[in-house]
């Protein structure tokens, strides 16, 4: 009778969308449902028995453990928003309540907390508000390493700071990451495109006016440095500025003042600098297109994007990142992609970088019924590439490790088995290389200096 | 060498983005020379970075660690020995013998391609030579 109820109640809580686990009086944990495990990616074998902070790993376990609360004082928490360090490293926004657990004679023996997945909410708000921040920047590359690096030491400044790049590289989202690590983090940060507004307007916009400026300016209206008071002021696209504008520019990143337009009060600027560009600015200075004393007062920190071909190691990384945010989006369940469609991703150039990626998998996803995606659900410029690329061979599974290995076994093709070579265009170092090879179980043909059969 | 473990309760800390003290351990020859307590109680992940750079550390042993936070951890060019649980004396003695990677050290689903030195390649003093590099 016993094992009928244990059963019914492992079935119920298998049922349900929300995580539950139970700790005993030593902190082990005792149940651990089927949405615990996917929220944690943490099978049950593993969580049982196990401490709950080795299983659960939230940002409370060390300071303000929520269970240990319920159990010192028997008040239960209700709907507390945190976050979990899941198995693949996400972070995990979640929201918990807990609850003691007693016996039939009442006597405590233990906890239970209830979480829920909160990726959806945080995925949605995020896209509402364009908030972004570091944590949405995802690259294992070594350039973007550097990057990070110098977005670091950046955190404790207030250097003005430019980032080049091609279209669809990222720029906007490391200008917000820039704000996000830096101490303005609680004010705005505003963004303004300079490329895609008129010169006349984009004088206002940036400054404001009063009353009475020009016609049709019938009251005042607060420019976006005004605006960004306190916090970041992004200017996108800051090589499409006219000379005239550049001047005015300068005086206020190199003043930190300015008069808008029909005023004669001067404005203090409190604000952070971040501009960007897909132009050479240097090259626009020796054509006298840009002001050199503006370029070099812009380009205290200069932040340079490789582009996507030059990070070809990350799409697979980046393809799981956009199907997750999608299907969180859509509400669909889409796996990953099936094998064809890595080989053409990989040897696609991307000119729009990342966003072309974001795009096509943006479309592919809403195209999909199925759990993987095909070549069909692409978009068709990319299709008819692909029919006129041969088929794949030695793919047998989709998730990031064979894509990874797909990649390494096509670039030392490409680069006739050299691993220096290789291991140059992955931007990784030889010895690196030669760990994967040995744990993929690659199989290097006779012709190789080494002649050695790996695997 | 220098190396740190993020402590909590005498215990490795679950998850080093939310640690609050590193302890410290000065290594010559694969024996500790001295050691030392060092607060690691920003929020933000980057001020936390930035402290823990100051430090100069080779490696650094650590339980959970979220995959930004590690990102900018390896760009500061140290070694990320991770996932790592258990009493930190003990964790700290299995590094020194190149034993760490037993299962007893081992955070619950815990791939073992996870637990490669990530950084410069420095295995560390108490790892190298001792068959460690080869199981990963």
């Amino acid at each position: 009778m016993e094992n009928i109820q244990e059963n019914q109640t492992r079935i119920i809580l298998d049922s349900i969308a929300d995580g539950v686990f139970t700790v005993d009086s030593d902190w082990r944990i005792t149940s651990f449902n089927r949405a615990a495990e996917n929220i944690t990616g943490i099978g049950k074998k593993d969580a049982l028995g196990r401490h709950c902070w080795e299983v659960f790993r939230a940002s409370i376990c060390e300071s303000h453990c929520a269970l240990r609360h319920t159990v010192q004082t028997g008040g239960p928490v209700v709907n507390r928003s945190i976050f979990i360090v899941n198995s693949n490293g996400d972070r995990v926004p979640i929201s918990i309540s807990t609850a003691l657990l007693k016996d039939n004679r009442g006597k405590v023996i233990g906890g239970v907390e209830t979480f829920r997945d909160l990726s959806l909410v945080e995925a949605l708000k995020k896209e509402l508000d364009k908030s972004h921040s570091f944590y949405d920047i995802i690259s294992k590359n070594k350039e973007m390493q550097r990057l990070f690096g110098i977005m670091e030491q950046l955190a404790d400044s207030d250097s003005t700071v430019l980032i080049e790049g091609e279209s669809g590289t990222g720029k906007e989202l490391f200008a917000k990451a820039i704000h996000s690590m830096s101490s303005r983090r609680k004010r705005p940060v505003v963004t303004i495109n300079c490329g895609a507004i008129p010169d006349n307007l984009l004088e206002s916009e940036l400054f404001g006016y009063k009353a009475g400026a020009f016609t049709d300016a019938k009251k005042d209206k607060a420019g976006r440095i005004a605006l960004a008071e306190g916090g970041t002021l992004f200017l996108d696209e800051i090589g499409d500025i006219s000379p005239a504008l550049q001047v005015r520019l300068l005086r206020v990143i190199q003043d930190k003042t300015y008069e808008p337009l029909g005023s004669t009060k001067t404005e203090k600027a409190d604000v952070r600098f971040v501009a960007a560009t897909n132009k050479e600015l240097e090259r626009l200075v020796k054509e006298k297109r840009f002001r050199e004393d503006l370029y070099y007062r812009i380009n205290v920190v200069r932040l340079k994007l490789p582009p996507l071909r030059d990070r070809k190691g990350d799409i697979p990384l980046l393809v799981s990142h956009f199907i997750k945010r999608f299907n969180e989006l859509k509400g669909k369940h889409i796996l990953g992609l099936k094998p064809e469609v890595i080989s053409l991703l990989m040897s696609h150039p991307f000119p729009g970088n990342i966003r072309e990626l974001e795009n096509i998998l943006d479309y592919a996803t809403v195209v999909c019924k199925d759990e993987y995606i095909g070549i069909e659900h692409l978009p068709d410029f990319l299709a008819g590439t692909a029919r006129s690329l041969t088929p794949p061979v030695t793919i047998v599974n989709t998730d990031i490790k064979d894509m990874e290995r797909n990649y390494i076994y096509s670039a030392l093709k490409k680069n006739s088995w050299n691993r220096k070579t290789t291991a140059n265009s992955l931007g990784m170092h030889p010895t690196t290389l030669w760990r994967k090879i040995k744990q993929m179980g690659i199989i290097m043909p006779d012709h190789d200096g080494r002649s050695k059969n790996l695997g | 060498m220098r190396i740190a473990i993020p402590v909590w309760d005498d215990k490795v800390s679950p998850v080093f983005d939310t640690a609050l003290k590193l302890l410290v351990v000065n290594i010559d020859n694969n024996r500790e020379e001295s050691r030392f307590f060092y607060p690691i109680d920003e929020e933000e992940i980057t001020q936390k970075c930035h402290r823990i750079k100051k430090l100069e550390l080779d490696t650094l042993i650590c339980g959970a660690v979220s995959q930004a936070f590690l990102q900018i951890l390896l760009s500061s060019g140290l070694d990320v020995i991770q996932e790592i649980s258990g009493p930190a004396e003990d964790v700290l003695k299995a590094y020194l013998d190149g034993t760490i990677f037993q299962p007893r050290f081992l955070m619950p689903g815990c791939r073992r391609w996870k637990h490669r030195c990530c950084g410069k390649g420095n295995m560390g003093a108490g790892l190298r030579g001792k068959g460690i590099e080869s199981r990963h």
